[in-house]
């Protein structure tokens, strides 16, 4: 029996561990100026992405703030993967010129948040204090984001949890090494992500990866925030990996095959000690209820992660 | 009548009035006599063949109606919607079946019940396809567009149906068959998923970290 779609069902489970997506640099924001800016088709399409081993151009350079860049290169340095790091000539392409200074940094702000594999975005220089309440807000609104707010004050660099997903990381006026922290703090926490690749299982089962010290961050803070990532990892992995649900048949058939693969892919987390085996987990898809949601599915899942630092099998 | 299943009759009734046209057609002269064909039990007939006198009458008998083992196809199948404001659905596979007539006459004179004999298998020689002028299912024989739709009609060989008309004796009998659609009732309207609602909910570590465990 079959049915015409937009586009097929994918024959094997599209489920794979997904993160907690992608890292954000907002900083001190600067906009190309003169007659003829240069503007290429680059800049205005996004945020530049930047991978270990990436040279950075005098271009991004300028337009992303001294700030940023340096967190970024720091990120990057300590181990970290890739990030996006916001920069003038972007913003200028979806945010009027005759905007302020605060309001660009708060529109490349909700930009940065609107893109679809927003994970966590930090904000650091000029753009922290502009967007502070803004970011705030969004923290509150999505869940799926985490807000890393740079602000000053204090004697000694310290971090704040604003929440579940957002925190303030404080630092002494003057002190000149605020945004390479920042850059750390978030090699940091994705040093030590949960990953379904072999390194990290070897890795996490020497000796726990993401535990380097850093300044002002307690480590009950910093477990915090790796649980909230693996939690919205896990969250985030379900979520892209039963997306093509959309628009199939809702019948039985397609409740039971989503109810299936989250089902397996919940089993292998448990395995690779993601997930506390002892306490199970419960996966139900099902009709969303009344009428006018019959074109609805619920998929709810109930588990208990495992302690950071439960002993992680390392398989063959 | 309401919604009762009306293929079988319908067929039926088509078939007799095909044969009851083709037997009042062709060279017969204009006072020939009009020949009816009923459509009724076996049995009757032969019983009112006194009754029946100088007239001839053609009574045709829906006797067997078994599935078409060649169209066979199980499970269900997509419908999509029609500009009528048609249900987009699954519904269930139809189930064709050949469904055999013996056509036999009675009364009259032997020439009058051989010429009604001939008419009916010219008449059925001629109709392939029985049109019962609705159209017919998707993927019935016939259905596209611009070709002769119906349902197949042929003349078939059975020898033995006069017993099974339960009759005592051999009588002249022709047997045609008609492959006939029978739809399933069995719909399920098409609903896609048009949004997910993800709860995901996840406890924490059994022992949170900073606290002694």
């Amino acid at each position: 029996m079959t049915a015409p779609c937009a586009r097929e069902a994918p024959r094997s489970s599209a489920l794979r561990w997904r993160g907690a997506g992608e890292i954000a640099f907002l900083g001190s924001l600067r906009f190309p100026g003169g007659e003829d800016p240069p503007e290429t088709v680059s800049d205005r399409a996004g945020p530049r992405r930047l991978a270990a081993g990436d040279r950075v151009e005098a271009e991004l350079r300028s337009g992303a703030g001294a700030d940023a860049i340096t967190a970024a290169e720091a990120f990057l340095d300590a181990g970290g993967s890739a990030c996006v790091v916001a920069h003038g000539a972007w913003v200028e392409g979806f945010a009027s010129k005759a905007a302020t200074p605060a309001e660009a940094a708060r529109a490349a702000l909700s930009a940065l948040a609107e893109r679809d594999d927003a994970g966590m975005i930090l904000l650091l220089g000029d753009s922290a204090g502009q967007a502070r309440d803004l970011a705030l807000e969004i923290a509150a609104r999505r869940e799926d984001i985490f807000v890393l707010v740079e602000t000053r004050g204090g004697d000694a660099p310290s971090l704040a949890p604003a929440g579940e997903n957002a925190a303030t990381m404080r630092f002494p006026p003057g002190y000149g090494d605020a945004s390479r922290d920042l850059g750390l703090l978030a090699a940091s926490l994705c040093a030590g992500d949960f990953s379904e690749e072999r390194p990290f299982l070897e890795r996490t089962a020497r000796s726990g990866a993401g535990a380097d010290f850093l300044t002002g961050v307690s480590k009950r803070e910093r477990e915090a925030i790796r649980l909230w990532r693996r939690k919205e990892g896990l969250r985030r992995s379900i979520d892209r990996g039963t997306r093509w649900a959309l628009l199939e048949a809702n019948r039985p058939f397609l409740r039971r095959r989503v109810e299936r693969e989250v089902t397996a892919f919940l089993r292998r987390m448990e395995d690779l000690g993601l997930l506390d085996r002892s306490a199970g987990f419960s996966v139900e898809c099902s009709r969303a209820g009344g009428a006018a949601e019959s074109g609805r599915i619920e998929l709810a899942v109930k588990a208990r992660l495992a302690p950071l630092d439960a002993g992680r099998p390392v398989k063959a | 009548m309401g919604d009762r299943p009306r293929t079988l009759h319908d067929v039926s009734r088509r078939l007799a009035l095909l044969l009851e046209g083709g037997m009042t057609e062709g060279p017969s002269d204009a006072e020939a006599e009009k020949v009816p064909v009923l459509l009724s039990h076996p049995l009757d007939p032969f019983e009112e063949d006194e009754a029946l006198g100088k007239r001839t009458t053609a009574i045709l008998y829906p006797i067997r109606i078994v599935p078409e083992r060649g169209l066979r196809r199980p499970g269900m199948s997509y419908v999509p919607p029609s500009p009528g404001g048609g249900a987009e659905g699954f519904r269930g596979e139809t189930l064709w079946v050949r469904m055999r007539f013996v056509f036999t006459v009675a009364g009259g004179s032997l020439e009058g019940q051989l010429g009604a004999v001939e008419a009916a298998l010219r008449t059925v020689h001629d109709n392939p396809l029985l049109d019962v002028e609705d159209a017919p299912p998707e993927g019935a024989p016939g259905a596209a567009g611009g070709e002769p739709r119906g349902y197949p009609l042929r003349i078939v060989d059975d020898p033995e149906s006069w017993k099974d008309l339960g009759l005592g004796e051999h009588r002249l009998l022709i047997a045609f068959e008609v492959t006939a659609p029978i739809e399933s009732s069995r719909f399920e309207p098409f609903e896609r998923v048009t949004g997910r609602d993800l709860q995901v909910e996840l406890a924490g570590p059994a022992h949170p970290p900073g606290r002694p465990s």
